[in-house]
């Protein structure tokens, strides 16, 4: 009997530009229906990795990659790149709303896909920015540009946004390092309610913030996947810095 | 100004040389700066007080609304036909501008993208009669069009091709990378960015780079002499009739010697630089709004 896989599997990925080795042998598994939270110092490849997941990675002709990202047992490559995104939405680091109203930021996404009626759209948008807990502060001011919201708002916007093409995996990239306590409470609200629909990819330097919403965490440090676990590791002097981050990991 | 402004002592003096040099550096860019926009916008009120003057003497409305020969009558088939000549020009600069924008920003390589930048950056070099000649040559006589509004106006069309790209290209460019990623990461192809993104995005940039090209080709005269000649009434084909144009009526009546004709002369440029001075100030609202 093999063994049940995660909804997404990293096997000995490698990406590396001309200069510099980004990611070293990743191995990892998101698992279905669980908030996935990946911590890890500034530069040390977050985002480089989950960006392999949904091939964005490939925008950028300077990265090398060999290994394997499988989704569904399937590698990615072998995806129409169309569909493995619409399947696997991504929350950036910074809130990047189109400069149009808050409706047609979120509408963007599913007219992509689908040819809808003007009702099934508006449905879609209204679920949304309800799934994403901002419904309720803009619902009379659908038509207002998405670049008038605050910060915090227009984060929730790009979490509807990417709801709204109904993705499977939600990956979010440090999606509340720009935001302050309260807005961020929200998102982390958001993120454990998420889970039960969708499968939650986090990537965080916070990790208070790791240890309130995750099922489960990864260390990556320098391009690779640390077992923080493992006390003889944690002893070689390449991970002294790492320290810092396994220690408010520990339970 | 306190004691506590400065440091107290020797310091002071060095203080205070260093903070009159650069009172006095400041001022001497200042009257610099005051002295070239006197010159300029001396400059620019010679010239428009100059047309006024002249212009406004001689307009009367049946100037405006008669057809004309450049000695009788009045100036209407030459403003009809410069919108003519220029929008058939758009016809051939706003694709090609907008779509040469869109491929320069987008989806060139170095090479293809630096080889065509080059192509650009020539075609705004060659003088605008060699542009005519090459018209007349190929359009008139090669491919048997005539003196024409297509003949002409896709030789003026040519001239405004750089104007809609360049400026297009950096309104694409001016759009962030993460708007971008934010559509790539929803699953949108290239064609979906381009026209769902990209274009509605940059609108404003590119009918400002369109803008630009009409008030630069509606005061262009020398593509026009051998491919649109002239017509002494309205043109109402795009093959087998010539087109009149205002920049011809100033250049050929004012050489008459009747009064009347270098009257229309001088009307025909009132008109042209309204015309020219509208647009531009349109564009700059346009650019402003967003
Ligand atoms: N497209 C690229 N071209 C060249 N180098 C890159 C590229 N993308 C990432 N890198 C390099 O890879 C390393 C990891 O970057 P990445 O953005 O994945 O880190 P991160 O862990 O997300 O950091 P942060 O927490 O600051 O967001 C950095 O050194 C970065 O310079
Ligand atoms: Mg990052």
């Amino acid at each position: 009997m093999i063994r049940m896989p995660g909804i997404i599997e990293v096997r000995d990925l490698n990406v590396a530009t001309d200069r510099q080795q980004i990611l070293s042998n990743v191995h990892l598994t998101i698992k279905e229906n669980a908030v996935n939270t990946i911590v890890g110092p500034s530069g040390s490849g977050k985002s480089t990795l989950i960006r392999t997941f949904n091939r964005l990675t490939e925008l950028y002709p300077k990265l090398r990659q060999n290994g394997q990202v499988l989704f569904h047992g399937k590698d990615v490559r072998d995806y129409r790149v169309i569909s493995l995104r619409r399947r696997i939405g991504l929350v950036f680091q910074k809130p990047n709303p189109f400069p149009a109203s808050i409706y047609d930021n979120v509408a963007f996404g599913p007219k992509l896909h689908m040819k809808l009626t003007r009702t099934k759209l508006d449905e879609i948008v209204h679920d949304s920015l309800v799934s994403a807990g901002l419904y309720d502060e803009v619902k009379h001011l659908l038509d207002k540009s998405a670049l008038e919201l605050s910060g915090g708002q227009q984060q929730r916007l790009c979490i509807a946004r990417a709801l709204a093409v109904q993705p499977e995996v939600l990956m979010m990239d440090e999606p509340t390092s720009s935001l302050d306590p309260i807005a961020k409470g929200k998102i982390e609200d958001l993120m454990m309610e998420l889970r039960n629909q969708y499968t939650v990819v986090l990537v965080t330097h916070d990790m208070g913030q790791a240890n309130r919403v995750s099922d489960s965490i990864d260390l990556l440090y320098n391009g690779r996947i640390v077992d923080y676990d493992k006390a003889e590791v944690m002893k070689m002097p390449e991970f002294e810095q790492a320290k810092h981050f396994v220690m408010k990991l520990a339970k | 100004m306190t004691e506590a402004d400065f440091p107290a002592g020797r310091d002071l003096a060095g203080y205070e040389s260093k903070y009159d040099r650069r009172v006095i550096s400041d001022m001497i860019v200042r009257i610099i700066g005051y002295v070239i926009l006197a010159f300029m916008s001396g400059l620019l009120l010679a010239i428009v007080g100059f047309v006024a003057l002249k212009g406004l003497g001689v307009m009367t409305v049946k100037m405006l609304t008669t057809v004309g020969n450049t000695q009788t009558g009045g100036l209407a088939n030459a403003i009809a036909g410069t919108w003519e000549l220029v929008l058939t020009g758009l016809l051939l600069a706003v694709p090609v501008g907008m779509f040469g924008a869109l491929y320069l920003s987008e989806y060139s390589s170095r090479v293809s993208g630096g080889v065509l930048r080059l192509f650009v950056d020539v075609l705004t070099s060659i003088p605008s009669i060699v542009l005519g000649l090459f018209g007349y040559l190929v359009l008139v006589i090669q491919l048997g069009l005539g003196y024409s509004l297509i003949a002409g106006g896709v030789t003026l069309g040519v001239m405004m091709i750089p104007y809609v790209l360049r400026i297009s290209e950096i309104s694409y460019s001016n759009i962030p990378r993460q708007t971008r990623e934010a559509a790539y990461a929803l699953g949108a192809d290239n064609f979906q960015i381009s026209f769902r993104l990209l274009i509605p995005q940059a609108r404003a940039g590119i009918l400002t780079g369109v803008l630009l090209a009409v008030s630069i080709a509606a005061g262009e005269t020398a593509q026009l002499l051998y491919t649109a000649l002239f017509n002494n009434g309205y043109t109402t084909s795009f093959l087998g009739q010539p087109v009149a144009y205002l920049t011809y009526v100033v250049y050929y009546s004012l050489q008459q010697n009747t009064v009347y004709a270098r009257s229309m002369a001088y009307s025909a440029a009132l008109v042209l630089v309204t015309s020219i001075f509208s647009i531009l100030l349109v564009s700059k609202y346009i650019s402003r709004i967003r």
